[in-house]
């Protein structure tokens, strides 16, 4: 049939156009934004040319494989977003991504675990722990962790930090050099901002005045400080890194102390979790009490700090496991 | 800030069936997507048939590894939709698709040093 003369596609090949342009809604925006239109454009030659060969049943035959691949796709564009595939990178870039990776991990976990030492403080302060040694024994184990891991990361961090400010110094490198001075600057500010809630005098944790609105602000106001200026310095000693020429070697040394730092990730976190079941078991008024932050429950505060410890200790491990795997591949070419 | 170092053709392998057909598909002709899926389902004699969404994906990852580019004109813009989106083969994803065909024939030399019959696929050779 000559082209000028063939019809128009038909209702069929339209509506399964016009359905299958709404389930790309399942696709990250990103991805929809950059290439939904070719996606459907395809996807409308494949229908007419069904339809040519098959008439509807073709069309409608189409529907398992197009829902099939529009889901596996969604799936897969969605874990791109959370695990990066590290494929095509040179083994320099996945060591310092590695790296870089594992330290905002941990810092992440030491973040929460900041939340949980605070949520367990009163129970530490009863005579539950001297009742039920357990309890004593998880929060010691999640101690000792804490003190072992902050020696592993600066073993191997210290010496990175040292030569990339060796690097910046040598090239007159200031913007490496201005990212340094984000984490003083950032405890200057943490510091002022807890001094002035200090002064303050927002009452204590009593039933009239822990939760009035001027306590919320305030001690939310210097959680989000604390907060940003973790993760603004915890960014600009990565970039600080990124930026820099420090040498795979370097960053591959970092992985014996990051392998410390991730089982004792996974060491502070078994404990973490035993100690809220010890509470769970013999004191439940408490567990399912409020003990948390500006006496919220505890039991939610227990589990959202298990919950980034454990999403913490996987992305550690997980990028620890890359660095490594990529090492081995650099020896089995050379 | 420095730039690193470009990764050699063997840091991209090994490639999926998928890219492999589409770097194959693009060797000596431009391609929109649909020309690449009718491609590879001919060239692969129906045995692989790409969804939209993994062509896509494919190309996305292609484009960002520097395996394939987008051309700026069209073939033929006179008979051609201008939204159709053509892309080629870079040098780089020639070296990447070398590298996979070498890599392939080692398996199968290796295969056949231990003895293994392979038997003749019909993508247009005889069986015998």
């Amino acid at each position: 049939m000559n082209a000028s003369l063939r019809p128009s596609p038909p209702r069929i090949v339209a509506l399964t156009v016009w359905a299958y342009q709404r389930l790309l809604v399942l696709h990250p925006p990103a991805f929809r934004r950059a290439y939904g239109p070719s996606i459907v454009q395809v996807f409308r030659a494949t229908c007419v040319a069904a339809y040519r060969q098959r008439g509807t049943r073709g069309v409608v035959a189409l529907w398992g494989a197009a829902l099939g691949d529009v889901a596996r796709g969604a799936v897969a564009e969605y874990a791109a977003l959370i695990f990066p595939s590290l494929k095509g990178y040179s083994t320099m870039q996945i060591a310092r991504r590695s790296a870089s990776v594992l330290f905002g991990a941990y810092i992440a976990f030491v973040l929460a675990g900041m939340g949980f030492a605070k949520l367990s403080e009163g129970v530490m302060q009863s005579s539950l722990p001297t009742a039920y040694p357990i309890l004593a024994i998880a929060y010691d184990a999640v101690l000792v962790g804490s003190v072992v891991s902050l020696l592993a990361i600066l073993v191997g961090g210290l010496p990175v930090a040292f030569a990339v400010l060796r690097f910046a110094w040598a090239n007159g490198r200031r913007d490496i050099l201005l990212r340094f001075a984000v984490p003083p600057v950032a405890l200057l500010v943490i510091a002022a901002t807890l001094w002035v809630v200090t002064m303050r005098h927002l009452g204590g944790n009593t039933a009239a005045t822990i939760h009035t609105l001027p306590r919320v602000l305030t001690i939310g106001g210097l959680i989000a400080v604390f907060l940003a200026g973790a993760i603004l310095s915890t960014a600009a000693m990565l970039d600080a890194i990124a930026r820099s020429d420090i040498g795979e070697p370097m960053l591959r040394r970092t992985f014996a102390p990051g392998l410390v730092v991730t089982i004792t990730m996974g060491v502070m976190l078994l404990a973490a979790a035993v100690w809220s079941i010890g509470l769970w078991r013999t004191a439940p008024a408490l567990f399912w009490g409020n003990e948390g932050l500006l006496a919220t429950s505890t039991v939610v505060g227990v589990a959202l700090y298990l919950m980034l410890m454990v999403g913490t200790t996987v992305v550690a491990a997980r990028a620890l496991a890359r660095g490594t795997a990529a090492r081995q591949g650099t020896s089995r070419l050379a | 800030m420095t730039h690193p170092a470009r990764p050699a053709p063997e840091d991209q392998l090994p490639l999926t069936p998928a890219t492999f057909h589409i770097l194959l598909a693009l060797v000596g002709q431009e391609r929109h997507g649909y020309s690449i899926l009718r491609e590879v389902e001919s060239a692969t004699q129906g045995t692989l048939r790409l969804g939209a969404t993994t062509l896509y994906r494919s190309i996305k990852h292609m484009l960002a590894a520097g395996l394939i580019a987008e051309c700026d004109e069209r073939p033929d813009p006179t008979m051609d939709d201008e939204r159709r989106r053509y892309y080629r083969l870079t040098p780089f994803g020639h070296a990447v698709l070398g590298a996979e065909a070498a890599r392939l024939a080692t398996l199968v030399a290796l295969a056949q040093t231990k003895g293994i019959v392979i038997p003749r696929l019909a993508l247009g050779g005889e069986r015998g």
